[in-house]
């Protein structure tokens, strides 16, 4: 027997509105992965190239003759080259076990019983893993471009927000598209390592078939869409570079994170609701 | 107010009715949800909840329309489903406390209740273990404690009892039976028949998608219609025999030599007490038979089918 009392009543206190109730599961995913010690780790991991390239630029505007201000493009691009290899691995490490871990729990049915809805549901893990994907992208290269701005001699205010634009946009794409695809692997139910490895697998498997079309077809600029590299390099030449040709890749990448996530969407509905 | 409204439901899987034209109206207090497998039981609790669209009729719950207003419907109603779930990485009082907080308790007030529900259901220390290391007996404390946590009206609880040793089932019948007294309504969908009479007040009886009996309980385990059990200290034969002179007619039960059943309205119980009394035999009792729960379900089933 318990040795508490049992003085227990009804709830009387106002209830908050369901709206927005995505933020209650957005915020418990942030909770958990934080407190993983893996996750702390990976994070000092992560951050390291956006560290030595800040101060490789300290470096370099202090004792050269380099002002800082002309090294937007490849600069930039080397850390995002840096900063989406690291997003991969955080997604088939983290983002793996965002639903497939509520599906081996069964937690799905303790949702789906409260008033969240399978877009809530949705909002909230997409919202956390895209907030993660943010964490290792979006902040380091931030943090970078306030350093070149603070060092840099003649980068004017009008182009430190030019680039924190094109850095957000980047980072934005990046996160949104490869957290629609984890999750979407993630739904399946399979275990966390095995979405995991199934993630880096087809990622190295499409770009292999991606090399071998490009090389015998007439290197089509068409097939970048089998290449989530192709797509994310693409989007950093159109946002720092300024490069037209490279908007297919922009909207591609969009397009495929919006067309899985309407996917997730209307699987995770079949997961709340039965049909008759 | 009714607890819900089911006005001429239907539901099928793949052609397959789940629920047939159900109608009823069901009150306050504790109802037993019974029936055998595939009778409808998960389906009529899934649809009160929003979860699957009827395909004809409608229900609505606490006076809320279930398919429109799904959220509401969750937000006032607590659900504790019937297989082990729980929420990954996270101990006991996280658990409830994320419980609250998905159906509408402020942080604040998630904190303090849930701390109160796991009181309440039992959970000492324990509360600071992951879920997932829990004894089933405690993973149904739980659950039980998420479903409540949030002051429901109304508390669908689909076999509470599955899995738990005798003094766990004790224990969980009494915090099943202890909810009425603070206000919160319950639905027992179970297969052990001893659950609903120990817990229950009123039962609803589900066969092949069909609402077959709703009422209360005690008239569900009444006997063969106005039958009495009928005890004497001696001289049953001659009791029985003088009866059925008066046009009563009594059997003898066979396992006890002092007992018997006669089949009266209740305006003629006194003719059995003057007929006992002109013999010079004492009568032991005289009541209405009350059948098992069990009884009185297959003799319903055997007289439905």
């Amino acid at each position: 027997m318990s040795i508490y009392v049992r003085r227990f009543s009804r709830y009387e206190g106002k209830l908050e509105p369901p709206r927005g109730r995505f933020r209650v599961i957005l915020l418990a995913e942030l909770r958990r992965i934080f407190a993983d010690k893996w996750w702390r780790r990976f994070l000092f991991g992560a951050a390291m190239p956006a560290v030595m390239m800040a101060g490789w630029l300290y470096l370099m505007t202090t004792f050269q003759e380099a002002t800082g201000a002309e090294l937007d493009f490849p600069f930039f691009s080397v850390l995002f080259g840096w900063q989406f290899s690291w997003l991969g691995i955080m997604q088939a490490w983290f983002g793996a076990s965002m639903i497939t871990g509520d599906m081996q729990t069964k937690a799905l049915s303790l949702y789906f019983t409260r008033p969240i809805d399978a877009t809530q549901y949705l909002l909230g893990k997409l919202g956390a893993t895209m907030a993660l994907a943010l964490t290792i992208t979006w902040i380091p290269s931030l943090l970078v471009a306030v350093v070149q701005y603070s060092v840099a001699d003649h980068l004017t205010f009008g182009a430190f927000a030019e680039n924190v634009w094109s850095i957000t946009a980047c980072s934005m794409g990046a996160a949104f598209t490869t957290s629609a695809l984890i999750l979407l692997l993630s739904s399946t139910g399979l275990s966390a390592r095995y979405v995991g490895i199934t993630w880096l697998g087809a990622f190295v498997f499409l770009e292999a078939i991606r090399g071998i079309l490009y090389e015998s077809t007439g290197r089509s600029e068409a097939l970048d869409v089998l290449s989530l590299a192709r797509l994310l390099s693409g989007s950093v030449e159109y946002y720092f570079l300024g490069a037209s040709h490279k908007l297919g890749s922009v909207i591609t990448l969009w397009g495929v994170g919006a067309l899985l996530t309407l996917i997730l969407r209307i699987r995770l509905s079949g997961f709340e609701k039965a049909r008759s | 107010m009714t607890l819900f409204e089911l006005h001429d439901l239907t539901f099928s899987y793949g052609g397959r009715p789940a629920l047939s034209h159900v109608d009823a109206k069901v009150q306050p207090g504790s109802v037993g949800l019974l029936g055998p497998n595939g009778a409808g039981k998960t389906t009529l609790i899934r649809t009160l909840l929003g979860l699957t669209d009827p395909n004809a009729g409608r229900a609505t719950v606490l006076g809320v329309d279930p398919q429109r207003q799904a959220a509401l419907v969750r937000q006032l109603v607590g659900y504790m489903p019937e297989n082990e779930a729980w929420f990954k990485d996270l101990n006991g009082f996280e658990a409830v406390r994320y419980a609250g907080r998905l159906s509408g308790l402020p942080p604040a007030a998630a904190i303090q209740r849930a701390h109160e529900v796991l009181d309440y259901a039992g959970l000492g220390e324990a509360r600071y273990r992951p879920v997932g290391e829990y004894s089933t007996g405690m993973k149904q404390r739980v659950k039980l404690a998420q479903a409540i946590v949030h002051g429901p009206r109304l508390a669908f609880l689909d076999e509470p009892t599955n899995g738990l040793d005798p003094h766990g089932r004790d224990e969980m019948l009494a915090l099943i039976t202890d909810l009425g007294r603070i206000g919160i309504s319950v639905v027992l969908s179970t297969h052990i028949l001893g659950d609903v009479e120990r817990v229950c007040s009123d039962v609803l009886l589900m066969v092949a998608g069909e609402i077959k009996h709703y009422g209360p309980l005690s008239a569900f385990r009444k006997g063969n219609d106005g039958e009495y059990l009928v005890g004497v200290k001696a001289g049953r034969e001659a009791l029985i025999e003088a009866l059925g002179h008066e046009g009563l007619y009594g059997r003898a039960d066979p396992e006890d030599p002092l007992l018997f059943r006669v089949k009266l309205e209740p305006e003629r119980v006194p003719t059995l007490w003057r007929v006992a009394h002109h013999l010079g035999l004492q009568l032991r009792h005289v009541e209405p038979e009350t059948l098992s729960l069990e009884t009185a379900l297959m003799r319903f089933l055997s007289g439905a089918s």
